[in-house]
């Protein structure tokens, strides 16, 4: 049953994803034209040489059929040519063998950094119920939600450096070169986003945890005489990951767009800064790879959280 | 401590929270005008040029002439700042009203009639929920150009699938209620049921949709112009202001870096603190069990 179920939710998925990027590749083609756009820019005053127009386009395939490039696209995906580069020639999977991994890296780090500020928030605001904490959850709450995640980043550079003289060294270096320095390359933007990412983690973390002390069994594990730190962290935990786990999910859209923000702030060169040099510069193969990779993205995570509440609270697997 | 969590939710905290609005909402509302009339009208009653350079006034620290001090150029900050909120309020306004209506529209279409048109639209939902709202407004940057119109658009389609689960939710719950059904016994049109039954009585939500989607879109925009991708320089826009070649001097003049995102993270606090007020105040009792 519940393997049916995520077979399903996998396929859905897939053909979500297949879909978006399709259009964006339409898009792409009918609302533009990508081939006047690489020749000429998109000032007003610049004169266009239609033949260099009509030369470009033939190179990069744009006269052939809508569908027929598309599935040209599709056929390069599977055997792994993703096509190159428009401005600076070169494959887009060598550059992604650089770029996706450290992305990877941020994103999951930056996550984790969410739930180590959220969790002792939200569980403390509610298990001592009162103005203060109150106060405190909210007013965490509205700031980290307000603040943008680059003027933060801009922030705490400049404060670091003022204060302490120190400034992330240039130049990102890989982990297995020199793990120190990268972890210091990396630190600051993964605190910046955790933090902003926390905003809405710690208010649902404090709802869950909320809801669940609500329920009958809470009542039952204290009134068999269990320690409160056991009610609370085999129960009450345990049960309000569930839900936590699957808002995550659903807010990874929101962490992915927070990955492109901090790579350009802290210049790190990952797929987010990839991405936005492409859209700068009109590289059409790479904007298609990067909404693809982070459509997948978005599908795959929220299929693996789907498996692990199901792991965490079994009732989910009965939905079948 | 049992005692304390057992209690019921709402009675104890619905009066603090009503103790505490008026304040804070008064406050907001006040911050939030001040900026807009700022930003309106502003930079014509200010004389000097957003754009003027002056090579003797390099990077000043905040003076009484210059209120936020000068950037790498010579250039009033204050007076770029007011040029890039009217930017930004000039873009975000609209695409965020723009994208609260249609997503309002299509969920209010979609809830109402169901079956395969609603099946459809969620679909459509999905396949742009699944790339993150900032990449979205990328790529219909990417492909029209950085104009004025198209980032109004690129920031609307951005935010739409909001609108369109938080519309589609209320009006699945208002188009099964009695006097929906009524309407439709005494032959009222699918039309008039939506827009005189049904829409009317999910205010509340779009309401408080509207709110957060301005926040959402100012968000945007100036995460957009922050990229290099929304408003182009020299034009200031609080997002481009952080960016490019003046981010070689934030360390020496910080105060090229404070008082933008300043200004932008006050106006998304405004917006978000209101949405919140209105949610409260349409439903205080979902509030109490969904909301801090």
């Amino acid at each position: 049953m519940f393997v049916q179920y995520l077979a399903r939710r996998a396929i859905g998925g897939f053909l979500v994803v297949l879909l978006a990027t399709f259009v964006v590749f339409a898009f792409i083609r009918i609302a533009g034209d990508p081939a006047a756009l690489i020749v000429g820019g998109t000032g007003e005053n610049i004169t266009i040489n239609p033949e260099r127009v009509a030369q470009v386009r033939q190179e990069l395939g744009l006269d052939k059929p809508l569908i027929v490039q598309f599935a040209d696209f599709l056929a390069g995906l599977v055997t792994g040519g993703l096509g190159k580069s428009y401005v600076t020639g070169r494959p887009i999977a060598d550059e992604l063998r650089v770029r996706l991994p450290l992305t990877i890296e941020i994103a999951f780090l930056s996550e984790f950094m969410a739930w180590v500020f959220a969790l002792p928030l939200g569980l403390f605001s509610a298990l001592r119920r009162g103005r203060f904490s109150e106060a405190l959850t909210r007013v965490f709450f509205f700031v980290a939600s307000a603040v943008p995640a680059y003027w933060l980043g801009l922030l705490v550079l400049i404060f670091v450096l003022l204060t302490f003289g120190w400034r992330p060294p240039l130049g990102l270096v890989p982990p297995t070169q020199d793990l120190v320095t990268h972890l210091q390359q990396i630190f600051l933007p993964i605190v910046v986003l955790g933090f902003v990412l926390a905003a809405g983690l710690v208010r649902f973390i404090r709802n869950a945890v909320l809801e669940v002390l609500q329920e009958p069994f809470i009542q039952v594990a204290r009134a068999k005489g269990l320690a409160e730190s056991t009610v609370i962290l085999r129960h009450v935990l345990r049960n309000a990951f569930a839900p936590t786990i699957a808002f995550s999910g659903l807010r990874v859209g929101f962490l992915l767009g927070g990955v492109v923000i901090v790579e350009t702030t802290f210049n790190l060169p990952g797929l987010g800064l990839f991405f936005v040099d492409a859209v700068a510069r009109r590289d059409f193969p790479v904007i298609q790879i990067a909404v693809l990779i982070l459509g997948t993205a978005f599908v795959v995570i929220n299929l693996v959280t789907d498996i692990v509440c199901s792991f965490l609270d079994p009732r989910l697997r009965e939905r079948g | 401590m049992a005692e304390a969590v057992a209690a019921p939710i709402t009675r104890e905290r619905a009066t603090t929270v009503r103790r505490r609005i008026p304040w804070v909402g008064l406050i907001v509302s006040i911050v939030l005008a001040l900026l807009v009339v700022a930003g309106v009208v502003g930079p014509s009653l200010n004389p000097r040029s957003p754009t003027a350079t002056n090579a003797a006034a390099r990077l000043k620290a905040p003076s009484a002439q210059y209120p936020f001090g000068t950037d790498e150029l010579g250039r009033d900050i204050f007076t770029r700042a007011l040029y890039g909120l009217r930017t930004t309020l000039f873009i975000a306004v609209p695409g965020g009203l723009l994208g609260t209506v249609i997503g309002t529209l299509l969920g209010l279409i979609g809830g109402y009639r169901r079956g395969l048109v609603d099946f459809l639209l969620q679909r459509a939902v999905e396949i742009v929920t699944a790339i993150p709202s900032l990449v979205v407004a990328s790529v219909v940057v990417a492909v029209l150009g950085p104009g004025r119109v198209q980032l109004i658009g690129a920031v609307a389609l951005s935010l739409t699938p909001v609108g369109v689960r938080v519309m589609r939710a209320a009006a699945l719950r208002v188009s099964d209620s009695l006097f929906c059904e009524a309407a439709r016994a005494m032959g009222a049109s699918h039309w008039r049921i939506m827009f005189r039954h049904v829409l009317p009585n999910c205010l509340g939500p779009v309401a408080v949709l509207a709110s957060l989607n301005l926040g959402a879109s100012i968000f945007v925009e100036t995460g957009l112009s922050f990229l290099g991708l929304g408003v182009q320089p020299p034009n200031p826009s609080l997002g481009n202001m952080l960016t490019g070649a003046a981010s070689l001097y934030f360390t020496r003049a910080p105060w090229m870096v404070i008082f933008p995102g300043l200004i932008v993270t006050i106006l998304i606090l405004c917006f978000n603190i209101i949405g919140d007020m209105l949610a409260d105040y349409f439903d205080p009792r979902l509030r109490s069990q969904t909301t801090t």
